[in-house]
This record gives C-alpha cells, sequence and structure tokens, in this order.
C-alpha cells in the first residue's frame, strides 16, 4: 500500500503520528480514515498486507514486522519523535516486550521530518508512505530523508549463522552513491572479519554483475518498456556474499524524474525513487 | 579489542563501547540471543533508559568477551560501573594538525641581515653569546632552501 501524504498547514504531530501508526497497522482503507488535515489532498494505492505488521507497545511507536517469506525471522522497528518531528528510526534483532526494549539495536538519527507540509497544487509534494510485506518506505522531499527497512533474503553466511537479521536499514538517498557505500546497514549479522557477530555496512554494487542498470528499450508501439532489475546488496564483512534486498528494483536511467508511481504490466503500482522502484503491493 | 577493530565490529563513528564482566546465568548460552538479551537489559536498568539503542557482541575466539555498544554523545554510565567496564569511544581521534612553520626569508636578505647583525652584535658588545647565536642564525638561514 502507498499512501500519498498531503495535508494542509495546520496539521500536527500528534496527527500525524495517529495516522502513520494507522497506516502501518492496517487502519487506514481510504483518505477518509486519515486525520482530517490529511483527507482532502492524500491519495491511497495498493493494498495493505495482514498478518506482517504489529504494534508491541501502546507508549512508543515501536512494531513488529514479520519476513514475506522466511519463516520465524520476525524484527522490530521504532519511531522517534521531538516535540515537531519524526527523528529517529530504529531497527532491532528482537525485542523484550515486559521493559519494551529493543535488542541490538542500529538507530537512524537526525532525520528530523516535519509532518507539516502545507499542500500546494503547483508543487505538489509531501510524504509517500510504502507499507508492504516486503518492507516500509517514507520519503519526505521537504526534510530530505528517504527511509526504508526491507527484507532480506539468505546467504550462506545468515544460513549458518542464524542470528543474522534479514532486514536492512537503506537510506534511498544514498543509492546514487554506486559503490561500497549505498546507504545499507544491517545492525546484526555475523562478520567474518572479526569472527563474531557485528553491524555490517553493505552496499548495493552496480558494478557487480548481478547488479546490472536495464537499458531503456522500446516497445513496438514506442512506448518505453522500464525493466526492473532485482536489487542484490554485497556484504563484504560477510565474505562479499550477496543478498536479494526484497521490494526494491533498479529501473532504467532517468526512467522517471522527481518521484513518481507508475503500473506494471499487472497494473500493480510501484513508486520510482532515484532510478529505483519501490514495490506497493 | 582497540577502537579500530570495535569500529569494524559495530561499524559505527559515534557513541561509546563497554565490557560485559558479569555472570553468565545459568542456562543460557553465552553466545545467544538471549544472552544479548539479558546484558541489554542489565545495562539499561543501570542507565534508567530503555530507549537507548545498544548493540551486544560476543567474541568467542577473544576469552568469550562480551561487549555492549550504546549509541550516545557522552558515556552513559561511568567506567568501572559494576559489571560495565568502559572499552572505548568510536569517535575519531582528532587529527593533529601539522605545525607550520614560520616562512623563511629568502637567502640575500637573511645573509645580508645575518652577517650585519652578527657583526655588529659581536664588535660592540664583544659578548661570546651573541657571537654564537648569530652565528648558528645565519648559518641555519644560509642552509636553508628558499621558501616563499
Amino acid at each position: 500500500m502507498l499512501v500519498r501524504y498531503r495535508t494542509t498547514g495546520n496539521q500536527t504531530l500528534a496527527n500525524f503520528q495517529t495516522d502513520l501508526n494507522a497506516i502501518i497497522t492496517g487502519g487506514v482503507t481510504s483518505t477518509s480514515s486519515l486525520t482530517t488535515p490529511a483527507q482532502a489532498n492524500s491519495s491511497i494505492y495498493g493494498t495493505y498486507p495482514s498478518g506482517i505488521y504489529t504494534r508491541v507497545n501502546s507508549t512508543t511507536y515501536t512494531y513488529s514486522k514479520a519476513h514475506n517469506v522466511v519463516s520465524g525471522y520476525t524484527h522490530y522497528f521504532r519511531f522517534g519523535f521531538s516535540a515537531t518531528q519524526l527523528t529517529t528510526l530504529d531497527l532491532a534483532q528482537s525485542y523484550t516486550a515486559g521493559t519494551d526494549t529493543l535488542i541490538n539495536t542500529y538507530q537512524k538519527t537526525g532525520l528530523n521530518i516535519n509532518p507539516t507540509v502545507n499542500y500546494d497544487p503547483n508543487y505538489p509534494v509531501g510524504m509517500d508512505i510504502v507499507v508492504s510485506n516486503k518492507g516500509i518506505f517514507i520519503q519526505a522531499i521537504q526534510s530530505a530523508q528517504m527511509i526504508g527497512i526491507f527484507d532480506l533474503g539468505h546467504s550462506g553466511v545468515t544460513r549458518a549463522y542464524t542470528s543474522s537479521m534479514l532486514m536492512a536499514h537503506q537510506d534511498m538517498q544514498n543509492v546514487i552513491n554506486y559503490g561500497t557505500n549505498t546507504g545499507v546497514i544491517i545492525p546484526y549479522t555475523y562478520n567474518f572479519d572479526t569472527l563474531s557477530y557485528g553491524t555490517a555496512g553493505a552496499g548495493i554494487a552496480t558494478t557487480s554483475h548481478v547488479n546490472i542498470t536495464p537499458l531503456k528499450k522500446f516497445t513496438a508501439t514506442s512506448n518505453l518498456a522500464v525493466f526492473e532489475n532485482p536489487v542484490y546488496i554485497t556484504n563484504t564483512p560477510s565474505g562479499s556474499t550477496i543478498q536479494l534486498m526484497y521490494s526494491v528494483y533498479k529501473i532504467p536511467t532517468a526512467t522517471f524524474a522527481g518521484i513518481q508511481i507508475y503500473q506494471d504490466s499487472s497494473n500493480l503500482y510501484r513508486l520510482s525513487v532515484n532510478d529505483y522502484a519501490i514495490l506497493v503491493n | 579489542m582497540d577502537k579500530n577493530f570495535l569500529t569494524q565490529v559495530f561499524g559505527e563513528t559515534e557513541g561509546y563501547v563497554y565490557e560485559y564482566t558479569g555472570d553468565v546465568p545459568e542456562g543460557i548460552d553465552p553466545e545467544s540471543i538471549e544472552m544479548c538479551t539479558h546484558v541489554t537489559l542489565e545495562f539499561l536498568k543501570k542507565h534508567g533508559n530503555n530507549l537507548l539503542a545498544t548493540r551486544v557482541v560476543q567474541f568467542p575466539f577473544q576469552n568469550h568477551r562480551i561487549a555492549i555498544y550504546s549509541k550516545s554523545e557522552e558515556p552513559v554510565i561511568g567506567d568501572g560501573s559494576g559489571e560495565f567496564m568502559l572499552l572505548a569511544s568510536l569517535t575519531p581521534d582528532p587529527v593533529i594538525e601539522p605545525v607550520v612553520e614560520a616562512p623563511v626569508e629568502s637567502n640575500t636578505e637573511s645573509n645580508t641581515e645575518s652577517n650585519t647583525e652578527s657583526n655588529t652584535e659581536s664588535n660592540t658588545e664583544s659578548n661570546t653569546e651573541s657571537n654564537t647565536e648569530s652565528n648558528t642564525e645565519s648559518n641555519t638561514d644560509s642552509s636553508t632552501p628558499t621558501q616563499g
């Protein structure tokens, strides 16, 4: 599900917290389910993935997310707020309910996402929030943030060292910095350089033969064919093993300008960001 | 476990790493997630804030030492605080700027000045000390390549 979240200038942080929680937990089925300042100009695409997300604490904004394929791998994320902004996003391997404690947590700080953006039809930006069974993604162009948590596939390392997480934090602002540091952080995974578990900064390496940017080709009716190649991350500390990053596809360079939606041949929606496509369903 | 190694383990350039020196509870595998949970809860109990972002790593090839990382600008608990011993700050060490030497005067000027000064001083004061200083200066100046 994609919510293109557009508000009037009187939106409050409390309203945004309510809306964000409802979007993640399946409480938003139409724009009328959003708080009043977000109803008029927002829009919704796709369907909510049931059985994946659960809010695990009624005070903090802490959620569990089950892996879309691999059973037994549920990880946790938490939003942190200041008085006016969304400031942090934590991704953790496990969680202790009694004390509301995240275990083995990577915290992305300095988000400073301001939920209040007065909608302007001539410049219709706002937040885009994707919640699918493969990941969650928030882009807030007004605050220069594009953050996501996406499922990962197994590698030989993660199959053997089973405490390794199968989700990663992905900063989509960094994906244009092709190379080893493209914003992928796995909070807890086995590291063969240190012979211990640890945190891996991995990358989407376009130089690898497994990550080729597709070319622009045109159909017989002169329409652009948007090829979507799967994305693999390279985890160098784990012996340069690769893992599939679910929910994210590489699309031809400069297919879309800015942040846009499109449909695939099955009429399923995508959100395009920096020459990548994020699955909506 | 030095700072570079711990930076490699935790992938952070800020925050602090502590070593857990407490007991391993009976029935818990020291390399398990249950142990991570135990150490995290003990650490946060001591700190008093369950919202702190931490990670626990066991080092089976280093006598099963256990370290916990906390993301914070200042140490959250003091060194030697019970079961936790501060190992390192992951903030990079400040880069020491090279000492910039004063520009050396040109050979011609320095030779002229130093010769004049040394002659004047030594002749007027007839002082051994002034002779030594002036000779040293003039020799140094004349032997140093011109730099700007």
